[in-house]
Parts: structure tokens; C-alpha cells; sequence
């Protein structure tokens, strides 16, 4: 997939694009301020966590409706499952920088693994450790993960760790099948799809789409493992095979809706 | 046991548990680009080598930490196994 045009410097979308780099430069100590104050009052830890994500979704939610605000693009979640998300991994594909935001402002109640970079700042980390965040490269991470969804949280996982350069080559790794197989809980996908592709890895800030970025996320119906998998065979074949599955699935969806879009179909598609 | 001896046991671990090739396993083989075996992999393929060897392997985490090729977790369990 070739990149899209880019919009000239001194453009509407560039403008809204440092706008929007701004709101965030202001909302940044927000968290932090609140995690202070949830520090001091005489709560539980487990309220104190609950409390704390419920203002990272707010806080989400709020600088999504922002951007589109601001022009930078239009969005729309279909739900196509309306259940519990409790104990599930949500795994998602990742075009965009702002997949977790999405995600975070949409779902609740989700435990996020974090860049191991993200805790040297003292702020950052004392929000992570209040939102019950875990912290990528962590020698338990598996466990720690395990535990939470034995507890009934939801865990948010990127299976290709980084970006993705274009939307059909998926290189997922195998945490989210690793994590699926051994504690027999559900994946609940959700598929990202950004059009033209924006916020890319190798972009800067102001690369933005010369056209309205469309932005569309899809919260699937769960898939089990050992719907999909011989659970006869040895653990690390099962790892193998349903990574495949998620794989398949999520180009399935993907090549889809780019279809859909070729078609000149994008128009109602978005429509929010 | 002998060196050969766990080889040969590290061998039918690897081809039962994982998609690899016997040619492929060569004691310069890299665990990781090459044969596509991962640390969860690995503790997989302890577990059943612990299974397949009489004597218990006892094992922590940094015994592995260095390990980059067959032939790095053949010593390794060597090791071990003294």
C-alpha cells in the first residue's frame, strides 16, 4: 500500500495536527495530578486502581472527540459484540499511533503493559502503578497477566509490538496465543483501520493526509482458542496455530474493508 | 549421560513440540531467528525434557540467559545434569 499524499506545512490539517499535540501537552500532567490526590484519600487499592482507570478512559475519550473536533479525522466503533469484556485479551492490529487511545477510551476497565521507557518518569510511573498497569519485559509478565484475568480483568495486548508498516503484512508474534492457551480465556479482536494511513511509525507530526483521515474501529465477537485449535497437541504447536488463526482473521477483516473501500463505499461506511 | 545422549533427547523434544526439520538441528542453530523458539518455548521444552531425562533438571531463568543456540542449551544442560 503506498502512502498517502501528505498535506502541505501550512495547512488546516497540519494546524489541527499541532493543536491536537498541544491538548495533549496540557492533559499530560493531568493524570498524575489526579493519581496524587487518589494517593492521599482513604481508599482501597483496588477502588484506587478502578478510579484510576475510569480517568485514563475519560481523559482518552475526551482527547479523541477533541481531534476529530479539531478536523484531524473522523472516526466510528462498530460493536459488533456488546458483552462483558471482563477476562478477555483484547488483541489489537496496530496501523496507527493511536490505536491504544481508542481502544483505552472505548473499553473499560483495561490492563495496558506498558513500555518499559515510560516508567523513568516518576509522574508516568506512579500513574501506571495506580492503574495496576504492567510494565513490558518484566521477567513474570506472563503470570502477572494470567493473574489479572483470573481476577476478571481485561488485558489489552498488540501482538505485532510495534506499528505496522502496511495494513495486510501482520507479523504477529505469539504473546497473545502464549497468553490465550494457557489461561483458557477469550480474545476479544479489535480491528483498527485507518484510511488513508496516518500517524505512522516512520512519520513526523505534521505528515498528515492531504484528505480526511477516516478512522474505523471494530470491537469482534470473542474467539477461543480451543474452538479453533486441537488442544490434544503439545502447548508450543497450539502457541503456533492460534497465532495463525488471529492472523487469518484479522486479514480477513482487514482485506475486507480495504475491498469495501476500493469499491467507493468509504462514504457511508464512516458516517458516525 | 552422555553429551550424545542428551542430544538426542533435546532432538526428540524439539521435533515433537516445535515445526522444525531435523536438518535444521545443528548445535549452530539459533534458537530464535533460525528454529523460531522463543523463551516461552523454551521453558516448554524444559518441561518435557524433564520429563524425558531421569534426573529432575533444575533450573532457574538466568541459567539461560546467555543461550543463542542449540549447542548453547546443550551445555547448559549438561550442566545441569553434573
Amino acid at each position: 500500500m503506498t502512502d498517502a499524499i501528505v498535506a502541505p506545512f501550512f495547512s488546516r490539517r497540519v494546524f489541527a495536527a499541532g493543536l491536537s499535540y498541544i491538548a495533549f501537552g496540557l492533559f499530560a500532567p493531568v493524570p498524575a495530578l489526579v493519581s496524587v490526590v487518589l494517593a492521599i484519600l482513604p481508599l482501597g487499592a483496588q477502588r484506587r486502581q478502578k478510579l484510576t482507570r475510569l480517568m485514563i478512559q475519560c481523559l482518552c475519550r475526551i482527547f479523541v472527540e477533541l481531534m476529530q473536533l479539531f478536523g484531524l479525522y473522523r472516526y466510528r466503533v462498530v460493536r459488533e459484540y456488546r458483552g462483558s469484556v471482563a477476562a478477555k485479551i483484547i488483541v489489537a492490529n496496530h496501523p496507527m499511533l493511536l490505536d491504544a487511545v481508542f481502544i483505552m477510551a472505548f473499553i473499560p476497565n483495561i490492563c495496558c503493559i506498558a513500555k518499559p521507557a515510560l516508567t523513568k518518569n516518576f509522574f508516568i510511573r506512579a500513574t501506571l502503578r495506580q492503574a495496576g498497569f504492567l510494565v513490558a519485559g518484566e521477567p513474570d509478565l506472563l503470570d502477572q497477566m494470567i493473574l489479572n484475568l483470573e481476577k476478571g480483568e481485561s488485558v489489552l495486548m498488540f501482538p505485532e509490538g510495534t506499528r505496522n508498516i502496511s495494513d495486510l503484512e501482520l507479523n504477529f508474534r505469539r504473546g497473545a496465543a502464549n497468553l490465550a492457551v494457557l489461561s483458557d480465556c477469550e480474545v476479544l479482536p479489535v480491528v483498527m483501520e485507518c484510511r488513508p494511513r496516518a500517524l505512522q511509525k516512520h512519520q513526523s507530526w505534521y505528515q498528515i493526509p492531504a484528505e480526511l483521515v477516516q478512522i474505523c474501529m471494530t470491537i469482534c465477537p470473542p474467539i477461543s482458542s480451543a474452538s479453533c485449535v486441537d488442544t490434544n497437541i503439545p502447548r508450543t504447536l497450539q502457541y503456533r496455530a492460534f497465532t495463525e488463526v488471529m492472523v487469518e482473521f484479522f486479514r480477513t477483516r482487514l482485506t475486507t474493508a480495504a475491498t469495501t473501500l476500493q469499491r467507493g463505499q468509504s462514504a457511508n461506511i464512516y458516517d458516525s | 549421560m552422555t553429551r550424545d545422549e542428551i542430544k538426542s533427547k533435546i532432538t526428540t523434544a524439539v521435533l515433537e513440540l516445535f515445526a522444525v526439520e531435523e536438518e535444521q538441528l545443528t548445535e549452530s542453530a539459533k534458537l530464535y531467528e533460525e528454529l523460531d523458539i522463543d523463551s516461552i518455548d523454551t521453558i516448554d521444552l524444559l518441561l518435557s525434557l524433564n520429563q524425558g531425562i531421569d534426573q529432575e533438571l533444575d533450573f532457574e531463568p538466568e541459567h539461560f540467559r546467555d543461550v543463542e543456540t542449540l549447542g548453547d542449551l546443550l551445555d547448559v544442560i549438561e550442566d545441569l545434569l553434573r
